[in-house]
Order: C-alpha cells, then structure tokens, then sequence
C-alpha cells in the first residue's frame, strides 16, 4: 500500500483551505533563527495569553538551537520547518506554524525500525496572524489547518527520508484528553501506558504513560493521502 | 515537551555560569555556547531537560518579547525541498518513455 509514495516521496502542501472557501498559497520552509525571533516576539505573546494552549509558555528560541544540536549530537538527525505564506512583492514570508523534530529515532511500534519524532510543534492563533504590523491578513484569508498541514509535514519528511511515514510524538499533558483525541483523529495510535519506549534517555527519563503517539507505514500512507488534495 | 522553562535557565546556569533569571542571557547562551560544548556536556545537558520534563516550574521567569522584529525574509526562508522524484516524476517517467519509444 502505498509503494510510489513511499518510493518515490511526497511533496509538501502548497495550499491551505481559508474560511472565504478559498485555497491560500502555503509555502514550506527550512526553519531559520528569523522566523522563531519573529514568533517569539509576534506570536508567543499571543499564545502566552491563552492558558489553555498546550504551546502556553514555549520559548523557541530555546527550543530550536537546543533541538538542533543535542540532535546532531545524538545523531538523530534535527530538522527544523516553517509552515507560512509568502509576500513576493514585499519579499516578506510570513510563519503561519512551526515543527521541529529529530528525523532518526527507534520507532515505536518496531524498535529495530526509525522513525521520525515530532519534537515540538506549533500554529500562530487567527489573532496573531490577522494582527500583523504592514502585513495583517484578512480574516478570511487565514490558512486553516494548520495543525494538520503541520503534521503532515512531519509524515512527509519521514516518507522523504525513507522512513517510510513512521513518525511518533509526544501528547503534552497540558493539551489533556482532547490533544490525545485531535492526534487520534488524524489516525495516529497511542502507546499502552505498559508498552516500553525504545532504548534511549526517554525510556528511562519519561516512560510511556499513554500519551506516546505515532503513525504505523499503512497509517503514515493513509494521512498522507488525506491532505493530497492540497499538494 | 513541557519541560519548564526554568529547566533551561539552570542548565544555562550549571553549565555555562549564567544568571538564570536573565532569560536574554539563557536564550544567547543555548544559541551561541552551547554548540561549542564537549559532546558529554551536551548530553548531560539533555538528560538534565528530559528529567525535568513534565515538571512543574518551581519559579516564574518572565518571559521576555523581542520588541519591534520584522517579518522574515523570503531569501531568510529557503524552500524545503522535496525529492526531484516526488515533485516531477511525472514529468522525468514521460521523459523515459518517450526515450523508450524512440528507441
């Protein structure tokens, strides 16, 4: 199931769905140190007003550098995205969601697979992106989604990198049963709270406690169909 | 990962002697010293974090927001590519066989 996808690899999403029923440009970007300087002055205010949001407190600019090198030390293979629009007449990128994660990790499901682990992940709120000093968006014109293109950029960096989908995260408590079920929803399956991590510092530091997701090959096959009307 | 912010502030302060109630301080330090450390010290400062993950934070940081930053450029946000295969095998399999068929 899925054999060209797997063999031949997945573009990312170039549009997003908006509320006016419309479709919006969406460009995929390597993440770089001015998009999470701009998030933590744009966007984390915003989320940072919202106690409910699993993503309430981040620092990027922690997060980013950090992921990068304990990944590269580990040799997990860090990789870092930004999900935005481009303005090519102002030569402004706007970013709409960011994901980094470690591309190289025991799977969860096959430990002697690999598999990629979303690490962190975050979407701006319609506030941030429609508030923007020069460059606000319309309210109907905000990309929706957002959670899900996300996501998917995950699945098609492992389906890229020959991990053929398998790609694992890790539920914040904070987000409670609904994150659980959103995750769910997008077909990933969650970890028994019995099951054993793969070997590693997180077996020991942070056992399974039914919050470990992740996406089985058919499962990682399926979603990634799922969003390819927007490739 | 919920791991508290103050979780990095200590390690910044165990580690690299930084005042760990200057987030500033903390956020330059993971960026700019901590990949120059033995790879050891990174890992303990790994194991530190992923300890305290799921913790509560014990004291408040105030968060600093850098005031006043512009939108990224498009030339700051390089395209993430693809494989060729995935964007244009369409294209590269026509290719071939009409390469065949000439033959």
């Amino acid at each position: 199931m899925g054999f060209l996808r797997k063999q031949r690899g997945v573009p990312f999403v170039r549009r997003a769905p908006t509320e006016s029923g419309d479709e919006v440009p969406i460009h995929v970007a390597k993440m770089t140190a001015p998009h999470v300087l701009w998030w933590h002055s744009h966007v984390q205010p915003i989320i940072d007003r919202d106690p409910s949001r699993a993503d309430n407190g981040w620092n990027w600019l922690l997060y980013a550098p950090f992921a990068e090198v304990a990944g590269r030390v580990l040799t997990r293979k860090p990789a870092g995205y930004t999900i935005g629009i481009s303005d090519r007449e102002s030569d402004r990128f706007i970013p709409c969601a960011l994901v980094q994660l470690l591309g190289r990790v025991p799977a969860l499901d096959d430990h002697s697979r690999e598999s990629v682990f979303v690490w962190f992940l975050s979407t701006a709120p319609e506030e941030a992106l429609t508030t923007i000093e020069d460059h606000p968006i319309p309210v109907d014109q905000v990309p929706r989604r957002l959670g899900s293109i996300a996501l998917d950029v995950a699945v098609t960096h492992s389906l890229n990198k020959r991990r053929l989908g398998r790609t694992a995260l890790y539920a914040d408590e904070r987000g409670g049963d609904a994150l659980l079920g959103w995750y769910r929803r997008r077909g990933m399956a969650v970890l028994p709270d019995d099951d054993e991590l793969p070997p590693g510092p997180r077996r020991l530091l942070k056992p399974s406690d039914g919050r470990y997701c992740y996406y089985s090959v058919p499962a990682a096959v399926e979603a990634s169909k799922e969003l390819d009307p927007l490739r | 990962m919920p791991t508290p912010i103050t979780a990095f502030a200590d390690a910044a302060a165990k580690y690299g002697d930084i005042d760990p109630n200057d987030i500033e301080a903390v956020q330059k330090w993971f960026a700019d010293e901590l990949p120059k450390l033995p790879v050891d010290t990174i890992e303990q400062v790994l194991h530190d974090l992923l300890e305290r993950d799921g913790t509560a934070a014990e004291r408040e940081i105030v968060p600093m927001y850098p005031k006043r930053v512009p939108l990224p450029s498009l030339g700051s946000s390089p395209p993430a590519l693809p494989p060729l295969l995935a964007e244009q095998w369409r294209t590269l399999l026509g290719r071939l066989l009409r390469r065949l068929r000439r033959r």
